[in-house]
C-alpha cells in the first residue's frame, strides 16, 4: 500500500513518457510534410508562371490583345500651304544643306549595277525611267521618307492630289506625321513615277492594317527581285518603304530615322523647309538631294538646272557618280 | 543550418547571370545608339525596334533595358559560386526576394508585348527566358539549402 503514490508517480511517468514519443511521432512527419509543403510551393510557383503566360499568350492568339492602329484614320487631301511649302522648297535649301545633317545619319541609295533600266510607260505611250516607291501609310519609315521622295520628284514635275496622313500611333516612332501617295499623280516630262500605298493606317483584325492599293505583277516583281538582301544589305525581303530609281538606285527603310520629325506637326516640317539649319530640314533636304541625284544619273541629268546644282552635285560626288 | 547547394545549380545559374547580363548590355547599347543596333526583324509581330520604342519601355522615366541591366549587374554577383557557399542565410533569401521579383517583372513585360505594344522583341524574349529558368532552379534549391536538406554543409557552417 505504502508503494502505490510511487507506482502512481511510475504510472504518471510512463504516461508522460508515452505522451511524449508520440509527440515526437507526429513531428517526424509534419518535418516531411514541411518540405512536401515547400516542395509543392516551388512547383506551383512555377507552374503558376508558366500558366500565366500561357494565358497572356492564349488571350493575344484570340485577339483580345489591342491591335488599334490609332492614327486617326487614313489619309485625307493635303492642304495647299502644306503641298506648297514641300514642292517648292527654294533652290538655295537644297545648296546650303547639300548632303549636311549634323542631327541625324543620312544614309545614301545604293547603286546597283548590270540590271535592266526600269522604264515606265507616260500617259502619252512614251516609254521614261522609272520611279517606283512602295510603302504604307501606318510605317513610321516610309512617313519620313516621302517628305524626302516628294521634295525631290517635285524638282522633276508636278504632283497632284497629294493626301495626308500619320503613321500609326502603335508602331515605333508614333503619329509621324506625313504625307501620302494614296491617289496622288504625278506628271513630269522626264520619268515616271508610281507611287503604291499598301495599306492604310487604320487596323484590321485580319490583315493587321486596312488594304489601300494592291501592288501590280510588275511592281511585284521589282520588290521581289530587288527588295532583298542579294541588293540591299541587311535588308528583309520586301521591306519598305521600298525605293526603286530606274534599277539603278535602291532604297529600303528610311534614309535618315523618324525621330527628328518626333513631335512635329505636317505644318512645322513643310514650314521649316525654307530654314535650312533646321535639323528636320537638313534630314530632309539631304534625303532628297540624294535622291536627285540618283534620278539624274537615269534623265540623262536633266534638267540640267537640278542635276547641275551645288546640292545635288555635292551628293552625286558623295555617291560616286 | 545551410546547405550548399548542388554543383549544378551553381554552374547553371553563373552561366544564366552572366548570359542575362550579356544580353541587357546588348539592349542597353542599342538603346542609346539607335534601335538600328539591333539584329531583330522589324516586321509583323516580332518587331525589337517596336517594343524597345513603345511608351512601355520606359518606367518612372527609366529605360526598361537600364532597369535590366542593373538587375543582371546584382544578380552576376548573387548567383556567383561564391554567394552560393555562403552560410549567412540573407544572401540567400535576398537572391530568392530578387529573382521572384525580376519574374514578376518580367511578367508584366511579356504582358505589355503581347497585350499593349502587340508585338515581341526576340532579345527581350531572351531575357526573360534567362530569367524564368533562374526563377525555376532558385526556387528548386534555395529553400532546401535554408531548411537544411540541400545536401553538404555551406562552407564554414
Amino acid at each position: 500500500m505504502a508503494q502505490q503514490p510511487n507506482n502512481k508517480k511510475k504510472q504518471a511517468s510512463k504516461d508522460a513518457s508515452r505522451a511524449v514519443a508520440t509527440t515526437s511521432k507526429r513531428t517526424a512527419p509534419t518535418k516531411a510534410q514541411r518540405r512536401s509543403t515547400s516542395s509543392l510551393l516551388t512547383w506551383g510557383a512555377i507552374a503558376l508562371v508558366v500558366v500565366v503566360v500561357a494565358v497572356l499568350v492564349i488571350v493575344k492568339i484570340s485577339g483580345g490583345s489591342s491591335t488599334s492602329g490609332g492614327g486617326g484614320g487614313s489619309s485625307s487631301p493635303a492642304p495647299a500651304s502644306i503641298v506648297r511649302d514641300v514642292t517648292t522648297i527654294p533652290a538655295t535649301v537644297f545648296d546650303t544643306v547639300g548632303i549636311t545633317s549634323p542631327s541625324v545619319p543620312v544614309s545614301k541609295p545604293t547603286q546597283i549595277k548590270g540590271q535592266p533600266a526600269l522604264t515606265f510607260t507616260d500617259p502619252a505611250g512614251g516609254a521614261k525611267p522609272g520611279v517606283l516607291y512602295v510603302g504604307a501609310e501606318y510605317c513610321p519609315y516610309c512617313a519620313a521618307q516621302r517628305w524626302s521622295v516628294v521634295a525631290a520628284l517635285s524638282r522633276f514635275g508636278t504632283f497632284a492630289n497629294l493626301g495626308i496622313t500619320q503613321s500609326s500611333a502603335k508602331d515605333v516612332f508614333p503619329n509621324t506625321q506625313t504625307l501620302s501617295f494614296y491617289k496622288a499623280t504625278f506628271t513630269s516630262p522626264y520619268l515616271v513615277f508610281q507611287g503604291v500605298e499598301q495599306s492604310s493606317n487604320v487596323s484590321d483584325p485580319t490583315t493587321g492594317y486596312k488594304k489601300l492599293q494592291a501592288l501590280t505583277k510588275a511592281q511585284a516583281a521589282l520588290i521581289n527581285k530587288y527588295d532583298t538582301a542579294k541588293f540591299l544589305q541587311g535588308a528583309s525581303p520586301g521591306s519598305i518603304p521600298f525605293l526603286d530609281i530606274g534599277n539603278q538606285f535602291l532604297s529600303a527603310g528610311s534614309s535618315y530615322s523618324p525621330s527628328i520629325l518626333s513631335g512635329l506637326s505636317r505644318s512645322d516640317i513643310a514650314s521649316n523647309l525654307s530654314d535650312p539649319t533646321n535639323p528636320a530640314t537638313q534630314a530632309i533636304v539631304a534625303t532628297a538631294n540624294y535622291l536627285s541625284a540618283s534620278i539624274c544619273a537615269t534623265t540623262k541629268q536633266q534638267p540640267s538646272a537640278v542635276c547641275g546644282s551645288k546640292g545635288v552635285t555635292a551628293a552625286a560626288k558623295a555617291m560616286g557618280l | 543550418m545551410v546547405t550548399q547547394a548542388p554543383r549544378w545549380v551553381v554552374a547553371t545559374t553563373g552561366i544564366l547571370a552572366l548570359a542575362g547580363l550579356g544580353i541587357s548590355t546588348y539592349l542597353t547599347i542599342a538603346h542609346f545608339v539607335g534601335t538600328q543596333a539591333l539584329a531583330c526583324s522589324d516586321n509583323g509581330a516580332i518587331n525589337c525596334a517596336k517594343v524597345t520604342t513603345s511608351p512601355e519601355s520606359v518606367i518612372l522615366g527609366i529605360p526598361v533595358a537600364i532597369l535590366g541591366l542593373a538587375f543582371y549587374l546584382a544578380a552576376v554577383p548573387l548567383f556567383s559560386p561564391w554567394a552560393w557557399r555562403s552560410r549567412d542565410r540573407r544572401v540567400h533569401i535576398v537572391r530568392l526576394v530578387a529573382i521572384g521579383t525580376g519574374m514578376l517583372f518580367v511578367l508584366w513585360l511579356i504582358a505589355a508585348e503581347l497585350l499593349i505594344i502587340g508585338a515581341i522583341c526576340l532579345w527581350c524574349t531572351g531575357v526573360h527566358i534567362v530569367t524564368f529558368a533562374l526563377f525555376a532552379i532558385t526556387i528548386t534549391a534555395v529553400p532546401k539549402m535554408l531548411d537544411g536538406s540541400g545536401g553538404r554543409p555551406a562552407e564554414g557552417a
